[in-house]
């Protein structure tokens, strides 16, 4: 077997490719007009989606406060950072994703990767800090509505049975979204590429 | 559209190829040229004609290959099985026939048995392109071209050798 062979047989596969796409040809408007199923397509859906529902349930919570409220301001302030951290995010994707696949397979490579990591450090920073934060803060105004009608010892006790039943819930929570959930999505493939990337520049 | 059309009527070759050294099966084949397809329409507007047009399609189209992700297929398959039928036919036929076809088939068995960077490579190499424009579509320098290219041929030599590619 020698390498002129090879280019032999590979020059046979003309015949193939065109039967190929004469099969195709007549489909071919539907096939390019389809949905794009690559991986920054989805983060960049997943993102549409989750400005979406952060204005609605911002809109939902600023309906059931005043402004003379503490929570108004902290929600207005904080919902509005993370919706502009979400709009930009949202806006450098778009960019990316119409020029990352025009680059040389190593720029390429090396830019898809740093924006799935960022994508992933987002989604744990998120899993990490605020869901536990979430729930500890909405699970104290539950506790806290009723505090004046309540005896120190039931309020020790709320507490203990609160945090018995909530961490476990949270490590739950947190393990299931971020080692399963994140890495099921993304992990295995950022880590797939990084591999590529890796062994093209060796 | 139409211009679209008569860029793929003339690059359709390209997309097969690399589909087909990408690819896992019938399916996969077809899920992936759907996506370079698409892929290539959506970046038409921004070809800015610094480099050939096919230089350019390889890149997308390899891009395209080295990122994508496989499905689900345990969830997706039975939608897919209806639309993709004509076509998973029309391939499992095509490993049936010729002897020509077996041995393209066991060529693309073997390059799917090398790294997914240097499947890259080496249809670059196959498909005739000078080391200059494998660096520019690859992203690597010349002589790293050079050097790669040796260790890819003899690592595909010797996986058709263990194929037993004679037999065929």
């Amino acid at each position: 077997m020698k390498e002129s062979d090879l280019n032999q047989i590979w020059q046979q596969n003309q015949r193939s490719a065109t039967d190929h796409y004469q099969k195709i040809a007549p489909e071919m408007e539907n096939l390019m007009h389809s949905k794009p199923s690559g991986v920054l397509y989805k983060i960049f859906r997943n993102l549409k989606y989750e400005i979406i529902l952060t204005i609605a349930m911002l809109i939902l919570i600023l309906l059931v406060t005043t402004p003379d409220d503490m929570l108004f301001w902290i929600i207005v302030v904080g919902g509005g950072m993370a919706l502009a951290f979400y709009i930009k995010m949202y806006l450098n994707l778009r960019k990316a994703i119409r020029e990352v696949n025009q680059h040389n397979l190593l720029a390429s490579l090396i830019e898809y990767i740093q924006i799935l990591s960022q994508y992933i450090k987002r989604l744990k920073i998120y899993t990490y800090f605020f869901t536990p934060l979430g729930y500890f803060l909405g699970a104290s105004a539950v506790l806290l509505e009723n505090i004046n009608e309540k005896t120190q010892a039931e309020i020790i006790r709320d507490g203990i049975t609160f945090l018995i039943v909530s961490i476990p819930v949270l490590i739950g929570l947190i393990y299931f979204t971020n080692k399963k959930y994140v890495k099921w999505l993304y992990g295995r493939h950022l880590e797939e590429l990084r591999n590529i990337k890796e062994q093209l520049s060796k | 559209m139409r211009s679209f059309k008569s860029i793929i009527d003339q690059h359709y070759p390209i997309l097969y190829k690399i589909g087909k050294a990408y690819s896992e099966d019938s399916f996969d084949f077809e899920d992936l040229y759907q996506e370079m397809l698409i892929q290539i329409w959506q970046s038409l507007k921004n070809f800015k004609a610094q480099s050939k047009l096919s230089t350019w399609i390889y890149k997308v189209a390899l891009n395209t290959a080295l990122t994508y992700k496989r499905r689900n297929y345990r969830k997706e398959q039975f939608v897919q099985e209806e639309m993709y039928k004509d076509l998973a036919e029309y391939n499992v036929q095509g490993q049936e026939h010729s002897q020509e076809e077996r041995q393209i088939e066991m060529l693309y068995q073997a390059i799917k048995e090398l790294n997914k960077d240097e499947r890259a490579i080496i249809l670059l190499h196959l498909e005739g392109k000078k080391y200059e424009e494998m660096a520019e579509i690859t992203g690597l320098k010349v002589s790293h071209i050079g050097v790669k290219l040796l260790r890819i041929k003899r690592k595909l030599l010797e996986v058709l050798k263990l194929k037993g590619y004679e037999r065929v």
